[in-house]
C-alpha cells in the first residue's frame, strides 16, 4: 500500500484515539464526582505522546521495514493506552470495592456479587496473561465483555437498594494503595 | 488499527458506568479544564501558577528562571 495512504490512516487512528481519551476522562470525572474520589490515569496520555513519537518517525524513515516497525509500535501504543485504562479501572476501583462488598453482605447476596466479581477478575487475568505471552490484543473483544460485566454490576446495584447503600458506604471509606500508599 | 470501533465500545462502557446516554460529541463539548489547575513544571520553575488554557511558555519562564533551575541543578 502507498505510504501516504498508510500515514493518512494512522492520522485518523490518532484522532480517534484522542476522542477515546475524552471518554476515559469523562468516566473518571463521573466516578470522582459521584463518589468523591480522586481516580485518574496517566497511561492513555503517555501512550498518546509515545504514539506521536513513532508517527513522526514514520515520516522520517526511508526504509520500508523501519516504516512498518514504526506503524506496529504506533498501533501498540494506542491499544496499550486503552488496555491500561481498563486494568486500572477494574483493579483500582471495581475489584477492591466488590471484594469489600463480598466481605460485608449477607450470604444470599454474595452469590450474585461473586459472579460479577469473578467475571471481572477473570477478564483482567486474561488481559495480563495475554500481555505476558506477547499476544496481539483484540481490544474490541474484551472491551465488549467488560461493558457487559459493568452493566451487570450496575443493574445489580440499581435493583438492590441494600447493595447500593453498601457500595456507596464502602466507597466513602478511605483506601490506600498497597504499592504507593496513596489514597485510591 | 481500529480506534473508531474502540471509541464506540468505550462509549458503551461510559454509558454503563455513568448511566447517561451522551454522544461522543456531547462528551467532548462538555469537557472543561479546571481554571484553577496548576502546571507543576511551571510552578517549580517560576513560582507562578498557570490559570489559563494555553499560555505561551515565554510568559512564564524568564531567563533568570532558566538559569536558576538548569539541567545541572546548579543555581547561579
Amino acid at each position: 500500500m502507498d505510504r501516504q495512504v498508510i500515514l493518512n490512516k494512522a492520522t485518523d487512528e490518532i484522532i480517534d484515539y484522542v476522542k477515546t481519551v475524552f471518554i476515559i476522562k469523562d468516566i473518571y470525572n463521573n466516578i470522582n464526582k459521584d463518589l468523591n474520589k480522586k481516580l485518574d490515569i496517566a497511561s492513555p496520555y503517555l501512550n498518546f505522546r509515545d504514539a506521536l513519537f513513532h508517527y513522526k518517525k514514520m515520516y522520517e524513515t526511508d526504509d520500508d521495514i523501519s516504516f512498518t516497525d514504526q506503524l506496529a509500535c504506533l498501533d501498540e501504543h494506542l491499544n496499550r493506552g486503552i488496555k491500561d485504562f481498563v486494568i486500572c479501572l477494574c483493579s483500582n476501583f471495581y475489584i477492591p470495592v466488590l471484594h469489600n462488598m463480598l466481605n460485608n453482605c449477607s450470604d444470599n447476596k454474595k452469590v450474585k456479587l461473586r459472579n460479577v466479581y469473578h467475571k471481572q477478575k477473570n477478564l483482567i487475568t486474561e488481559i495480563r496473561l495475554g500481555g505476558q505471552t506477547l499476544q496481539r490484543f483484540n481490544n474490541q473483544e474484551w472491551l465488549a465483555r467488560l461493558t457487559t460485566i459493568t452493566q451487570e454490576i450496575h443493574t445489580l446495584l440499581n435493583n438492590d437498594s441494600t447493595l447500593k447503600q453498601l457500595y456507596l458506604m464502602l466507597n466513602k471509606e478511605k483506601r490506600l494503595c498497597p504499592y504507593c500508599g496513596k489514597e485510591i | 488499527m481500529e480506534q473508531k470501533r474502540i471509541s464506540e465500545l468505550l462509549l458503551n462502557l461510559h454509558h454503563a458506568i455513568t448511566g447517561t446516554n451522551l454522544t461522543l460529541n456531547e462528551i467532548i463539548d462538555n469537557y472543561t479544564i479546571d481554571p484553577n489547575i496548576s502546571f507543576v513544571h511551571e510552578t517549580e520553575l517560576s513560582g507562578k501558577v498557570a490559570t489559563g488554557r494555553t499560555v505561551p511558555i515565554e510568559d512564564y519562564y524568564t531567563i533568570e528562571d532558566k538559569l536558576d533551575y538548569g539541567p545541572s541543578g546548579n543555581t547561579q
